[in-house]
């Protein structure tokens, strides 16, 4: 079954919208990631800006509480799912087959199909807006809330499909990560001579393998409960409401864990480019990751410590959850340990990766506290808490992920950012996110209660408020000198070596940007550092591809549009499930139309071949 | 020079890729089925119970052309076992070229005619089943009151359902092993058996689950008709698509695509198959053999 | 590398110098904060303990506070010194360290060593939270609504008709009243979503969930006042709103305040509340709403109005019980707490609706309302 024979040629052009849509090099792929990222992180931000300027002082009538319900879950869905996650996916897929010394990912189709995937439950989810009645139950949706007798609008339908559209998408990367990075190492790159970020990105893979289908189960049920009138969540029937809450949060706290251990990596792989050392304890910051992620499916009760669970459960999963302070703390430790004895180089990506580590520790701490039942009894669903996820998510993960942007930006487009932007870019964040966020602490242990969309003039928290809102626009400066700096620097800005750090590892030994097929001779590694080796200097020059050598003789995997169409035709089910609760026949029609759609590419996807034979071959 | 084609080939573990990348699906279908039995397990025990009203036998197909229900059924067996051989046979020779459209049009009749049988025959329904279910005669004799749960579950019935599809995965097992020998007509052969008997275990639930509609168990009535049709349907919707996938590697043989050299793609099918087998014996001691002996 | 060595220098020197002060201004200014404000009386602290629970609760909190606070002093004095003393400069070679066992097992042990510390007596408190409450504790079971609390004490109402011997519960809502220096033993309901049960200067709070029956952990009152509580877990629209208040009193007091709830009121002594007693009969408020002893008034729906003159505040807790609250509240309630289930509007409404008040109506249900207090 050759290609040619369908009503569309296989693309073969490396330049132009088609050839963005059909791509299927990891290196277009993650930045198709990490620009829509960045964009659902400006949304997500306008939605806490909103939220902020609300709660500035008590008593405002700013936004009503029905839009104000809407804001805060769409921002924690958005940021959890629609940021954090793609970002760190853009980083996997930029970086991981220029890590270990790949052309590309084991899958390169279905690492296309996973981006496509996001960027369709993305715009699903978004969709809610248009109906006015965006999901307005909180990001973690408990049930009863969530059931058609107390959420009768759409907005939970939109949130149900465009998750499990979501999910398909972290799954597909899941699996292709764990092929890769398991089966597709040069010659010499042993498991423990991986960076820690591919390390990181292995453990967050059998992390997503393990826990999505639980979540995704935990919708499924939701949805036969609206859709169906099954009784899951319906306590009149027997049902125990907490099931819900039990099987969201076995999937949610190895999600949180998914979340941080991105930033872990890559602050474990910058900080020995700027303090001119190796990794203090490398095992034992791999060996803390894993032990982590085992014990992150071992917790999760943790969020439940006040629905009456007893003191037997109660008890148990405190110490599970204190337990795992021991290998985060390693962690840090080990960092520590990096710096010490360094030649420190203040540049941004450092700076981001001190930020990192000291309001992480911050977060970890207070999650230690969340950790005293007793103390969780007067925290829980206070401002404490939203005060310690955001130092663990914005504090940990995304200054981590900034620093990850200053630090690889110049190898993705060949320019460098500007140090001095990049300065005020951090500080103001730093100084930004501190005002905004730590003061939450105190007003948490003042009684003020979260998702609340206003507090009365009595309750005494007023000014602390103010003072917060001030701080979320010093975050909103910050993120306009970040964009100035990218756009500068991606118009005018000096332009980048292969290394213009002076870092160690093989990503660095090829050009800024580099060739289509990332290495011309796949390298032999045989350290953890290995542009650092005594004479490696030879060996770089070795393993240089440039500019001008089009690597005719290398041949890649020839672009598809099938992922793009299956990706489509899955969406499109997923929009008719919601057309069938208003209208079944025209609901109908579009699920079976689609669904077979979606069959038709899956088999068409299957029986093409990785490469065309005689093809011209793409430069992309 | 690297080339991509031999990313195949050379792998650091000398693991194939596409085999590794069926283990790590596996490994989330653990889980997913994993949440699914667990739901179940919890709310056992849980359900309300409904009221049914009594009523007398009903042979809609008697009255219509003389036959039992029964009787039909009996037929229409001994026909699918002629049928399921004349299949073999056929495909053996390479006669038989389009096995989807069969496939289909075989689970078709087995469903049409089922819910026809189903629709046709209704049992009585008096105080003695009503009893013999655990339920209380109502005052007034006219009604029972009865939890509609592990009582409605026919074990016989479904260990023979069960042991059609542990016989599938054996058939799957031989179709690989005569790919391996380069005996293309043997495989065709029992990969056809495999997708006939993965068709004969998907009749059969449709079949259970016509008659729990019959009697009054819909997902709606109560915790067991939630859980138990939830969990077993999307344990169907896996057979379906295992199915799909035998079937299309069936017709890709006869057009020549599939040879000793795709011994890998077939196993990994195989890999899929044996796993839905593996969950389907677990969701069956978990619902009917748990439930029919009270363990737990 | 980009940066010449001089500027290089100088710009390091300064960013570290104020790096490494940072942290112990910071830390010392923030500490300062907390210390001030946490004294402060805020009304729904939680470090203004009033019963023995809540007490024995804020004896960890500090314990967690303080060893956190160690450990931040500790991560955050060797990074800055870090920083300072091994910043790159001309000369200056990193050494190249791989690891060091003895100190990576030290670094270990000292957490699992802090964790027993904080861990011990977290456990210990989790054991005891599960005790049993005493032969002569309160009972008082809560059931949440959205978005109001309907409160009861059981046993504690008037005879029951169709149980001689029996005692209905006393109920109101919005508001708990807890005699002083007795355990209180609260259970808790829910007939619609998962609302939570909050004291934060009395006791920490546990979850209200359709189907089942919650226990909060028993607690003692130890001195009189008023302090407020409010739903803590997100219950839909109006949750923000969903607030109470605790009422601790002599038990004097307490016994008053029961008996007067299960006392028909007395006749309204002015003709505004005469007219406001005939228009609550009137216009429909009884389908809703009960008034202990008034006959017709037995309405489920929604919260209790016995003794409503007595109550500190209107509409759960969000304002304080006024002439003009009241009103405001009869005439809108959207205007007060958007999103309010089931209350009409009587000032909205129109003119032909047979339920629509006019200002002057309002007045006079609300000074019916209104006058039903404890002389």
């Amino acid at each position: 079954m050759a290609a040619y024979a369908g009503f569309l040629k296989r693309p073969v052009s490396p330049t132009g919208v088609w050839s963005w849509l059909t791509t299927v090099d990891h290196k277009r792929i993650g930045l198709l990631y990490g620009v829509t990222a960045l964009i659902m992180f400006f949304i997500a931000g306008i939605e806490a800006v909103i939220m902020r300027l609300q709660l500035s002082s008590s008593e405002q009538t700013l936004v009503s509480p029905e839009i104000y319900n809407q804001l805060f879950t769409m921002h924690g869905t958005t940021m959890v799912f629609m940021v954090i996650m793609p970002m760190g996916a853009a980083f996997f897929n930029y970086l991981i087959p220029l890590m270990i010394g790949a052309r590309d990912v084991a899958f390169p189709r279905l690492n296309a199909f996973s981006f496509w995937m996001f960027l369709f439950g993305t715009l699903l989810m978004h969709a809610s807006f248009l109906t006015m009645s965006a999901p307005a139950m909180g990001w973690f949706a408990y049930a009863p809330l969530t059931s058609l007798e107390f959420s009768p609008a759409s907005g939970v339908d939109y949130w149900v499909l465009g998750l499990q559209v979501l999910g398909i998408a972290s799954m597909a990367a899941a699996f292709n990560f764990v092929v890769t990075i398991i089966n597709l190492r040069a010659p010499g790159l042993t498991l423990m001579r991986m960076p820690v970020f591919v390390w990181m990105t292995l453990i967050i893979s059998f992390l997503l393998i393990f826990a999505f289908p639980v979540i995704t189960i935990a919708l499924t049920l939701l949805q036969f409960d609206r859709w169906v009138g099954t009784h899951f969540y319906n306590a009149a029937a027997g049902a125990d409401p907490l099931l819900w809450q039990h099987l969201f949060w076995v999937f949610g706290h190895p999600e949180v864990y998914i979340l941080i251990l991105p930033a872990m990596g890559i602050v474990s792989d910058i900080l020995p480019t700027f303090t001119r050392k190796p990794l203090f304890g490398y095992p034992a910051v791999v060996f803390a990751g894993v032990s982590i992620a085992f014990m992150g499916f071992g917790v999760w009760s943790h969020h439940m410590f006040t629905t009456g669970m007893g003191a037997w459960a109660n008890g148990v999963f405190s110490f599970a959850t204190m337990l795992i302070a021991i290998p985060t703390g390693i962690k840090v430790f080990n960092w520590l340990g990096t710096l010490w004895g360094g030649a420190i180089q203040f540049k941004t990506p450092l700076l981001f990766s001190i930020g990192f580590i000291s309001m992480f520790t911050l977060g970890g701490l207070s999650g230690v506290m969340h950790a005293v039942v007793p103390v969780d009894t007067q925290q829980q669903d206070t401002y404490f808490i939203v005060a310690h996820f955001h130092y663990v998510l914005f504090g940990g993960s995304l200054f981590g992920l900034m620093a990850g942007i200053y630090y690889w930006f110049p190898k993705m487009s060949g320019r460098m950012l500007n140090e001095g932007i990049g300065k005020l870019n951090f500080w103001l964040m730093f100084i930004g996110f501190n005002m905004t966020f730590f003061p939450m602490h105190i007003v948490g242990a003042l009684g003020m209660p979260r998702r609340i969309y206003t507090y009365g003039a009595d309750q005494g928290w007023d000014s602390i408020n103010m003072f917060m809102t001030i701080g979320s626009l010093v975050i909103v400066a910050s993120f306009l000198a970040f964009m100035v700096n990218v756009i500068r620097s991606l118009q005018s800005g000096e332009r980048a070596g292969d290394n213009p750090w002076g870092a160690a590892t093989i990503e660095w030994s090829i050009s800024s940007p580099p060739p289509h097929y990332n290495f011309l001779e796949i390298p032999t590694v045989t350290s953890r550092y290995p542009l650092w080796e005594e004479g490696h200097s030879k060996g770089a020059a070795q393993i240089h591809g440039h500019d001008d050598d089009d690597g005719h003789a290398v041949h890649m995997p020839d672009p598809s549009y099938w992922p793009l169409v299956l990706s489509a035709g899955i969406a499109m089910l997923a929009g008719g499930l919601l057309i069938w609760k208003w209208h079944q026949i025209l609901g109908f029609t579009v699920i079976s139309t689609f669904g077979l759609l979606a069959l038709y590419a899956t088999y068409r996807w299957a029986f093409e071949p990785v490469n065309e034979p005689n093809h011209e071959e793409p430069h992309q | 020079m690297a080339h991509v084609q031999s990313i195949e080939e050379q792998t650091s573990t000398g693991l194939n890729n596409r085999k590794l990348l069926m283990w790590a699906f596996l490994g989330s279908d653990c889980m997913f089925f994993g949440a699914l039995i667990s739901t179940f397990l919890v709310y056992r025990g849980r359900s309300g119970s409904s009221i049914l009203e009594f009523h007398e036998s009903h042979d809609a197909i008697k009255d219509a052309i003389g036959i039992s229900a029964g009787g039909v059924s009996l037929i229409l067996i001994l026909l699918g076992i002629v049928a399921f051989a004349f299949t073999l046979m056929a495909v053996r020779r390479g006669i038989v070229k389009r096995i989807i459209p069969a496939v289909l049009v075989l689970f078709a009749i087995v469903v049409i005619f089922q819910s026809i049988w189903i629709a046709g025959h209704q049992p009585e329904f008096t105080a003695h089943e009503c009893t013999e279910m655990g339920g209380l005669v109502l005052p007034g004799g006219e009604s029972c009151e009865v939890t509609l749960a592990e009582n409605l579950l026919d074990i016989p019935l479904t260990s023979l359902s069960t042991f059609v599809l542990l016989m599938s995965s054996l058939s799957m097992v031989m179709a690989l092993s005569a790919l391996e020998r380069n005996n293309l007509p043997s495989f065709r052969t029992w990969l056809t058996a495999t997708c006939i008997l993965g068709v004969v275990f998907l009749g059969f639930q449709v079949f259970e689950f016509n008659a729990f509609l019959q009697e009054g168990l819909t997902p709606r009535e109560n915790l067991f008709g939630s859980t138990f049709y939830v969990l077993t349907g999307l344990h169907g919707a896996h057979v379906t698509l295992g199915v799909l996938w035998l079937s299309s590697l069936v017709v890709a043989s006869f057009k020549g695509k599939v040879t000793q050299k795709s011994v890998l793609d077939v196993e990994i099918a195989g890999l899929y198959w044996h796993f839905v087998d593996i969950v389907w014996i677990v969701i069956f001691s978990v619902i009917y053999l748990i439930g029919a002996y009270g363990i737990g | 590398m980009g940066l010449s060595p001089s500027t290089g220098r100088k710009v390091q020197r300064n960013m570290t110098h104020r790096k490494f002060l940072r942290w112990p201004v910071m830390v010392g200014l923030l500490l300062l904060l907390v210390a001030v404000l946490s004294a402060c009386t805020n009304p729904q602290t939680t470090f203004s303990p009033k019963s023995d629970t809540a007490q024995s609760i804020q004896t960890i909190y500090l314990l967690v506070i303080v060893m956190a606070s160690i450990v931040m002093v500790g991560v955050f004095g060797v990074l800055g010194f870090a920083l300072f003393r091994f910043r790159d400069r001309p000369g200056r070679v990193a050494s190249q360290t791989h690891g060091n066992t003895k100190l990576e097992i030290i670094w270990t042990l000292l957490p699992i060593a802090i964790l027993v510390i904080v861990g011990a007596p977290a456990l210990i408190a989790v054991a005891g939270s599960a005790k049993a409450p005493d032969e002569d504790a309160l009972h008082i079971n809560v059931v949440g609504h959205q978005w109001w609390f309907e409160v009861q004490y059981p046993g504690m109402g008037p005879e029951d008709p169709n149980n001689p011997g029996e005692r209905l519960p006393l109920i109101t809502a919005n508001e708990v009243h807890l005699p002083v220096g007795k355990q209180i033993y609260v259970t808790l309901e829910s007939v619609d979503v998962i609302h939570s049960f909050w004291i934060p200067q009395l006791i920490g709070k546990t979850d209200m969930i359709p189907g089942t029956v919650n226990e909060l952990q028993t607690f003692t009152p130890q001195e009189v006042g008023v302090f407020y509580g409010q739903c803590a877990e997100f219950c839909g629209t109006a949750h923000a709103q969903m607030r109470f208040r605790a009422v601790v009193e002599s038990l004097g007091d307490f016994n008053e305040w029961a008996v007067a709830l299960q006392t028909p009121p007395a006749d309204p002594v002015s003709e505004l509340a005469a007219a406001g007693q005939t228009l609550f009969l009137a216009k429909g408020c009884v389908a809703c709403h009960t008034i202990y002893g008034m006959p017709g008034a037995a309405g489920k729906v929604g919260p209790d109005l016995t003794l409503l003159g007595d109550r500190r505040t209107i509409g759960a807790g969000i304002v304080d019980n006024t002439d003009e609250a009241l009103q405001k509240w009869i005439s809108n309630p959207q205007e007060l707490k958007p999103g309010t289930l089931h209350m009409p509007s009587f000032g909205l409404l129109s003119n032909e609706n047979p339920q629509h008040m006019s200002d002057a109506e309002i007045r006079a249900v609300s000074a019916f309302l209104r006058g039903m207090a404890l002389e």
